[in-house]
């Protein structure tokens, strides 16, 4: 007998549950903030909403990723980040990522992935602060 | 075949990113619940989240998703996990949301890692273990 299949809803809410994404954006600056775990189930949100930024030369150009609030990343995590930091190189906007906990900064740092990202301790440690325009 | 004696865990669903997080969330509370510290928690989550997910993505290509089973062994300050799917193999595909590095990832956590042929000659078994030496299984 095939197995049953979770419901459409129901995965929707458990991706809910799982995982929280919140942006806000500042003059240049989207600050995208994540809280939960990212896996396969989660990382088609993340990737909706930073699609959605579409930095541009006369818009948003400086887009934060703060990894601090996840309790879980995975490699499907993980192929976002280099998805995102891909685009970001061709199409000219900034992307720093906000260090996350210690289990996450291992995964980065056995994969390799860590060496392509920009990373940060804190969204205040860009310069210049998250919120405000950076020449050029 | 599954890691026999020692105290037991398993659980069986349909293979769909859903169960992933459920069932890693199911085995990381077992695992504390025998001791195992904040570290072994955390690589035991990565190893199996990698191993579920390649059964979401690979198991099932051109054919409708079957089961996925995770089973967890404590004994004698290790942790043996079993993560087996009744489908096609592990089959590569183009659009995989992953970066074909899980079961890379699960070889430089586990401390032994087999990866056979699924129970009854279906599917796939991804067999490891992982080093517990704080649990209080004998």
């Amino acid at each position: 007998m095939a197995p049953v299949q979770p419901d459409r809803k129901l995965s929707e809410q458990l991706a809910e549950e799982q995982l929280a994404v919140e942006a806000s954006t500042r003059r240049r600056t989207a600050l995208v903030a994540l809280r939960g775990e990212l896996d396969l189930l989660t990382v088609s949100k993340v990737a909706e909403v930073l699609d959605g930024i579409e930095p541009q030369a006369d818009g948003v150009r400086h887009l934060v990723l703060d990894l601090r609030g996840l309790t879980f990343m995975d490699s499907a995590g993980l192929h976002e980040l280099i998805r995102q930091n891909e685009f970001a190189r061709t199409n000219r906007h900034n992307l720093a990522v906000v260090r996350g906990t210690d289990a996450i900064d291992r995964l980065l740092e056995v994969t390799g992935v860590k060496d392509h990202l920009v990373l940060v301790d804190d969204p205040d440690d860009l310069a210049p602060p998250v919120g405000t325009d950076r020449p050029g | 075949m599954a890691p026999s004696g020692g105290i037991r865990w398993e659980h069986h669903a349909a293979a769909d990113p859903a169960n992933v997080g459920l069932m890693r969330t199911g085995v990381v509370q077992f695992a504390a619940a025998q001791g195992a510290g904040a570290g072994v928690q955390s690589d035991l989550a990565l190893t199996v989240s990698e191993g579920l997910t390649n059964c979401v993505v690979h198991a099932f290509v051109a054919q409708p998703p079957g089961t996925m089973g995770l089973v967890a062994v404590a004994l004698g300050g290790v942790l043996q996990i079993s993560i087996v799917d009744d489908g096609c193999g592990m089959k590569p595909r183009a659009d995989s949301p992953g970066l074909g590095i899980g079961l890379g990832l699960i070889a430089q956590l586990a401390s032994s890692l087999e990866i056979l042929q699924g129970p009854g000659g279906r599917g796939t078994e991804i067999r490891l273990a992982l080093a517990a030496p704080e649990m209080r299984t004998a």
